[in-house]
């Protein structure tokens, strides 16, 4: 076991949401990673800097002080954050929520070495030293400690207000097993599931400069994490919106071609372009997943797409892709969206939709999945609300 | 098939290999194709229907993986004469291959083919470097067992090097050795077992077997002995300074195609025989690559058929070399094995906390 | 400092590139520098050096030199 950084003290008092100290705090860190000559050649380094900018987190802080009841939260104590092992990032992100919503924060890092994480550390140790901030360092602490031990585990889960748990549901259920006190609360962000939905007739009408933005948002919501994070999208639906089968085709074309245009960037190791193969290979093979698979494109080896004649049921367990490994179906109405619910649905990205008709949808069909819609290119786009969280307020306690 | 098992293995250049080849894998994809409905599937959603396959490079292949995560077989179950399972540590996935008599039966004679070519037709005493245990149960073989028993056809005497504890019986070789002084011993085992177990006991002990007059022929691969950072070389050097062996041949198989092994030859390049075919390809797009480029090693083989692993892309990485022109005299492809694919780091969320 | 300079600053500050190059005509992915990361450091620097909070909207929108000065406007920072 060892603690990397902050100088944590348990006892330390809880403070108010969007404190000042935890305001200044946020930005002077974002202004130091971003003009730190490492970290600036991190895509996701810099996402959580401007994530954390003056700017950012002045507005979200506005934008709370108009909920009712703003003045009389607190932080509800200690958060004992268990970070998730492969998307580094989110480390930090899960740390910055905890901090703003007044707690004291007890961190367990991955165990395996990221460099984008080991350079946002170094930066934070730095930012922690100076004065003003020496009640931030009290407030931290990240702990490395080998994942078998249950021990630590045990032990920041006794002295913990709130336990988050960022994993698979395996981790989920086995961290469940260990005792947390009565009154502790904890968040769970389990395994999901995304998909996307595009609109036939704004494909058609885009220019080539707006669809290959669009087609560079999609590698970016997918690609980019290697397909991977919840929220990447696995299954595409193409909203006919009127239109006929040649201008479907026609679209469904332009925007896979530009799609694999874009994706002549992806690092596809050797490894990940066999794992692909074989997932198509089972898709296609394995008739008890009962897919109407109608046609496979394959654009090389850095993009497959299956086209599926019905949207398929239990999609969350059956369609499913990596690194650039795709399903798609037509639909004629957002109806078909209910077919595809379950809880594990997370993420809904559109493109050529307003997010407003999709939500109405969730919210007037009372689907038990889905909890954000975005447009294309913002889905890794982590925030406060997240997971059907609003965690800001999950973290910090009312007085009523 | 009976028609190729007439040929030797490594007499037929790349013109008449390729005819021979072809005509078996394209009877092999369309039996296939027509009595495993996986495989159908596969054909005709991925590789846009059954042709005709005049070349060995057209002939479509399924990733290694598959045999791992689906039954796959072309017989029924009542022909099902055994399986086979890949080696894999508990809690992997483990290949399963189904075997009808004939399949079986097929990858023993094809095995002995290739093998007696290296020692001669003669059979000879034997040390197995392995542990009797290894032979257990025998309706489930494991990789190691399936390669004992295949290579155990060429042995008249047999004895274990090791007991169940895997402690070298020293004192039990010297006496075996004695008594079949002046003939040629075969020894068989796997790479990492034979370093592990006999090299570095008999090193440690300095003892010194004589076995100068043995033919060694070992598999399994070398990514356990990377870790060890033993070279090729240093195992050769290794081995001929505990007990003189100078015939010492790696040879280069799957449980997925058992019988159709690859052979080192005294050039230290393995050799495709008449049997099978190695391709390597591209990962970008799977096109093929020329012989020195480095790519993913598809291996093809003539045998299976009560199962459609007969034509496989493996998660190994290789190099073609050349072909029909290798010093030791040997037609066919002669390639090199540089290992399994690098595991790449994955970003993404599902499943986390590291298992 | 003029608002001129400060805003040629900023653009040199958050995108790391010399002074000289910031003038009429630079535009997203017109150099290597400004790409989606670097866009994040500018957007960072020109909050900064005016003090604003942009819209997401503006964000997106600027795109170039000539925009930046546009958008500015509705934050009322003439230049």
């Amino acid at each position: 076991m060892a603690n990397i950084v902050g100088d944590i003290q348990l006892n330390m008092r809880a403070l108010p949401p969007y404190s000042d100290v935890v305001c200044e705090f946020l930005d002077y860190y974002s202004d130091k990673l971003r003009h730190d000559k490492e970290a600036r050649a991190f895509g996701d380094v810099m996402s959580f800097a401007f994530w954390a900018r003056k700017g950012n987190i002045t507005a979200k802080k506005i934008q709370f002080d108009r909920c009712d009841g703003s003045n009389r939260r607190v932080g509800r104590g200690v958060v004992f954050h268990i970070a998730p092992s492969n998307v580094p990032v989110n480390c930090m992100f899960t740390y910055a929520f905890g901090l703003l919503a007044g707690n004291i924060n007890i961190v367990k890092l991955p165990s395996t070495d990221f460099a984008s994480l080991n350079c946002m550390l170094r930066v934070l140790k730095e930012v922690l030293k100076e004065d003003n901030f020496s009640v931030i360092s009290k407030m931290t602490s990240f702990v490395k400690y080998d994942r078998n031990d249950d021990l630590m585990t045990k032990e920041y889960s006794s002295q913990c207000d709130v336990r988050v748990i960022w994993g698979g549901d395996e981790t989920i259920n086995k961290i469940r097993q260990i005792y947390l006190p009565p009154r502790s609360i904890e968040l769970t962000f389990a395994d999901r599931y995304s998909f996307g939905i595009v609109n036939v007739p704004s494909i058609l009408k885009m220019s080539d400069s707006d669809l290959t933005s669009v087609c560079n948002d999609f590698y970016n919501d997918t690609y980019l994490m290697d397909q991977n994070a919840c929220s990447s999208p696995h299954l595409i639906l193409f909203h006919k919106d009127g239109c006929n089968d040649e201008e479907i085709k026609t679209a469904k074309a332009l925007f896979w071609n530009k799609v694999s245009d874009v994706a002549t960037k992806y690092e596809l190791a050797n490894i990940k372009a066999s794992d692909k193969y074989l997932d198509l290979c089972e898709a296609v093979m394995d008739i008890r997943r009962g897919l109407t698979i109608k046609d496979i494109k394959s654009y090389s080896n850095r993009l497959y797409v299956c086209d599926l004649s019905d949207v398929p049921a239990q999609a969350v367990n059956n369609c499913r892709g990596r690194y650039g490994m795709f399903y798609e179906c037509v639909i004629d109405s957002l109806d078909f969206i209910s077919k595809l619910d379950d809880k594990k649905l997370q993420t809904c990205a559109v493109c050529g939709f307003e997010e407003k008709a999709v939500m109405d949808y969730i919210v007037k069909s009372g689907m038990h999945g889905i909890d954000r819609v975005v447009p294309f290119g913002k889905t890794l786009d982590i925030d406060t609300i997240w997971d059907g969280f609003d965690i800001i307020n999950a973290m910090s306690r009312i007085i009523g | 098939m009976e028609e190729i098992l007439k040929h030797a293995p490594y007499e037929d250049d790349h013109v008449q290999k390729n005819k021979i080849l072809s005509e078996r894998l394209d009877f092999l994809t369309r039996h296939h194709y027509e009595n495993c409905k996986e495989y159908q599937n596969f054909i005709d959603k991925l590789c846009g229907g059954l042709k005709t396959y005049e070349n060995v490079e057209d002939i479509p292949f399924l990733p290694v993986g598959i045999f791992k995560r689906m039954e796959l077989k072309s017989i029924s179950d009542d022909e099902v004469f055994k399986i086979m399972t890949s080696s894999g540590t508990s809690g992997q996935q483990v290949s399963r291959i189904f075997l009808d008599k004939e399949t079986a039966g097929l990858q023993q004679k094809v095995l002995a083919s290739i093998v007696t070519e290296y020692t001669g037709k003669s059979r000879m005493p034997m040390i197995i470097l392995d542990c009797p245990s290894v032979l257990k149960n025998r309706n489930m073989f494991s990789a190691r067992g399936a390669g004992i028993l295949g290579f155990s056809l060429f042995g008249t005497k047999k004895v274990y090097a090791f007991n169940d504890d895997m402690e070298l019986n020293v004192a039990e070789l010297k006496e075996f050795i004695k008594q079949y002084e002046g003939q040629t011993i075969l020894l068989f085992g796997f790479t990492f077992m034979i370093w592990q177990y006999f090299y570095k006991k008999l090193a440690k002990l300095n003892e010194y077997l004589p076995l100068e007059n043995g033919v060694l022929i070992h598999g399994g691969g070398w990514k356990k002995l990377e870790n060890e950072a033993v070279s090729k070389e240093e195992f050769k050097e290794g081995l001929k300074k505990v007990c003189g062996i100078t015939s010492v041949h790696d040879y280069y198989g799957m449980v997925e195609q058992t019988g159709c092994i690859y052979m080192e030859c005294e050039c230290g390049h393995l050799h495709a025989s008449i049997y099978s075919d190695v391709i390597i390809r591209n990962m970008e797009d799977f096109s093929v690559c020329s012989y020195g480029k480095t790519g993913a090693i598809q291996v093809l083989s003539t045998l299976p058929y009560s199962y459609p692993g007969h034509s496989i892309l493996t998660e190994d990485i290789g190099c073609v070399l050349g072909e029909d022109d290798c010093p030791c005299g040997r037609k066919g492809k002669y390639f090199e094995v540089y290992g399994r694919m690098k595991n790449a780091e994955v970003r993404g969320c599902s499943d986390t906390f590291e298992r | 400092m003029t608002n001129l300079e400060k805003y040629i600053e900023a653009f040199a500050e958050g995108l790391e590139i010399d002074k000289d190059v910031v003038k009429e005509g630079l535009e997203y992915q017109s150099i290597p520098q400004w790409d989606s990361v670097g866009h994040m450091g500018l957007v960072a620097a020109l909050e900064d050096a005016f003090d604003i909070m942009m819209d997401t909207d503006d964000i997106i929108d600027l795109s170039s030199y000539e925009k930046g000065i546009e958008i500015l406007k509705k934050y009322e920072v003439e230049i």
